[in-house]
């Protein structure tokens, strides 16, 4: 990808000894749900700040969400949220003036294409962390930032579980012989020791 | 993306240079006849015009671009805050070649309904497609010869968007913002096809938003799935489990008494690179494997620790086995990681090179 490279190393680097960081300290004893729900928050929120905040919106975003809090502040955040959509919202119809161009329009695919690319960004606005406050330009902004760095993290996680399921294999597999040498060991002592 | 943001600053400026080059040959060279010669000279005369009207189109058309933050240049303030005119677009009129001016004022005589007409019609196919500009542009009448966008090179680097409303459009500030902001969009659009693997074959905002958006599920679905690999595989989620392999492969890897003496001090912080190294290096004993393994690794270690420029030590390919090693492991130790970052990514560096060693890895441990 252009750009330079050392800003992924960087990122990935941060992102890798955040999420090393919260995984230490999480619990011990978690069910596999749990325990998935763990990772991926953490690696979340290692992403974030690993990003940093500047020059993008979802990383605050993330941690604003991820950060714990109580049902009822959920509940008013949530209402904020939704106060803040419906005046962008009309904020967004207000200004675009549209509504001319669509009753003269000559060309009904255009209209159709328009349709599709709402009900589209409204998708996007969904699955981008805090991007349902944003309008189109920094929505498209957001969202490129937003797959390079889950690309970076995806790559991070894919080497972390092959390693730590190499480590698993060769662990069984040190376990094994350990045992088969502590086997021996006893043998050989009880052997010897009637001698 | 502070990055992003920075490269497309310097895309910008450098090709701002090269338009001003440009247009310098061309105002020079040029055989200019009195209409061309007009034309030409009257956008720089105009300019200033047009800064004005641009500025007043500013304070009406603020709204929309305010939540702007993007561009890497400095962000304007309150009112009249725009930016230089993306050379993107004054690139696409370089090559066409024929794009069209607004004529000196004594010269237009706009006509509302055609306007009106034209810019219903630029609207419908600018919106529609991407790059639909081009052919709304081509079909309006061709004007003059030179770059809209020459005048740029009068040396204003003010805060200022100079807009040029091309002949035939509407001029009010409503349509003006609405252009700018048509062509902010589209040229996110370009960025983010570069970015996202297989787009470059669908044109058109909503298939490249179809595109994005699958993109973006994939990867948070990867994100989850491989969250739940890592849990699965590992029964309690800490990485003490690494320390004890660790320490457990130290005392078995007799082998390389240099190699031990260097590894002690980074437990249980170099997982995966160790992870690559240890391994090998027990299978390196019994199963006879010659460095080539190692090497390889090694190499890959010491290339990446070049790559990442931490250590200006690091050899090249050719380094013998057993010296690269230790070297290598000396300088893991001599380094001070902190929480696994550096060490673990000697192996993170490039994911081909680490893809390489794994499938490496894998291949010895068939062998045995």
């Amino acid at each position: 990808m252009r750009g330079p490279c050392n800003n992924t190393m960087a990122f990935k680097r941060g992102f890798l000894g955040s999420l090393l960081v919260s995984l230490q300290s999480s619990k011990a004893t978690m069910s596999l749900e749990e325990r998935k729900r763990a990772i991926k928050s953490s690696a979340d929120v290692a992403m974030a700040t690993a990003r940093g905040v500047a020059g993008a919106r979802w990383p605050q975003a993330i941690l604003s969400s991820s950060s714990s809090s109580p049902s009822k502040m959920q509940a008013k955040v949530k209402r904020c949220k939704n106060i803040v959509r419906r005046c962008c919202h009309k904020r967004r119809r207000d200004g675009n003036g549209t509504s001319f161009f669509a009753r003269t329009a000559l060309n009904r695919s255009t209209e159709v294409a328009r349709r599709l690319v709402k009900k589209r960004t409204k998708v996007l606005r969904r699955m981008i962390p805090g991007g349902e406050l944003l309008d189109e330009i920094s929505l498209l902004h957001e969202a490129m930032d937003y797959v390079v760095h889950l690309h970076a993290e995806v790559d991070v996680l894919r080497l972390v579980s092959k390693a730590l399921q190499r480590s698993n294999a060769s662990s069984e597999r040190f376990a094994s012989t350990a045992q088969l040498k502590e086997g021996t060991v006893q043998v050989s002592g009880e052997s010897e020791n009637p001698c | 993306m502070a990055r992003c943001g920075g490269d497309v600053s310097r895309h910008r400026k450098a090709d701002l240079e090269t338009v001003e080059s440009l247009c310098q040959g061309l105002l020079d060279d040029v055989m200019l006849d009195d209409d061309k010669c007009r034309a030409m000279f009257g956008y720089l005369q105009e300019w200033p015009d047009l800064a004005s009207m641009c500025h007043s189109a500013s304070l009406l058309g603020e709204p929309p671009l305010a939540p702007e933050a993007s561009n890497g240049s400095g962000s304007s303030g309150g009112g009249g805050g725009f930016r230089k005119r993306r050379p993107d677009s004054c690139l696409e009129a370089k090559g066409k070649s024929n794009s069209v001016c607004k004529r000196p004022r004594g010269k237009q005589q706009p006509c509302d309904p055609d306007q009106m007409a034209a810019v219903v019609g630029k609207g419908k196919t600018e919106r529609a497609r991407a790059g639909a500009k081009k052919k709304a542009e081509l079909a309006l009448p061709k004007d003059s010869p030179a770059t809209s966008e020459s005048t740029v090179t009068a040396g204003q680097k003010t805060d200022y968007i100079h807009v040029r409303a091309r002949r035939g459009q509407a001029t009010d500030s409503h349509s003006l913002a609405e252009r700018v902001r048509r062509e902010r969009i589209s040229e996110r659009m370009r960025y983010l096809q570069e970015l996202v693997p297989g787009c470059n074959k669908v044109t058109g905002k909503a298939g490249m938003l179809d595109e994005i958006i699958n993109y973006v599920q994939s990867l948070q679905k990867q994100v989850e799935f491989l969250s739940m690999k890592i849990a699965a595989s590992n029964p309690v989620v800490n990485f003490n489990i690494v320390e004890d392999l660790f320490s457990r492969q130290l005392s078995q890897a007799a082998c390389n008494p240099a190699a031990l003496a260097a590894m002690a001090p980074p437990i249980g912080q170099a997982e995966p690179s160790c992870l690559q190294m240890s391994p090998l290096q027990q299978m390196q004993t019994p199963a006879g494997c010659p460095g080539f393994g190692l090497e390889m690794i090694v190499n890959n270690n010491l290339f990446s620790l070049a790559h990442g420029g931490s250590m200006s030590a690091a050899a090249a390919a050719s380094v013998p086995a057993g010296a690269s090693v230790e070297s290598c492991l000396n300088v893991h130790g001599a380094a001070g990681w902190d929480i696994g970052s550096q060490s673990l990514f000697s192996g993170f560096d490039a994911p081909f090179q680490s893809v390489q060693s794994d499938s490496l890895l894998d291949n010895l441990k068939m062998e045995m």
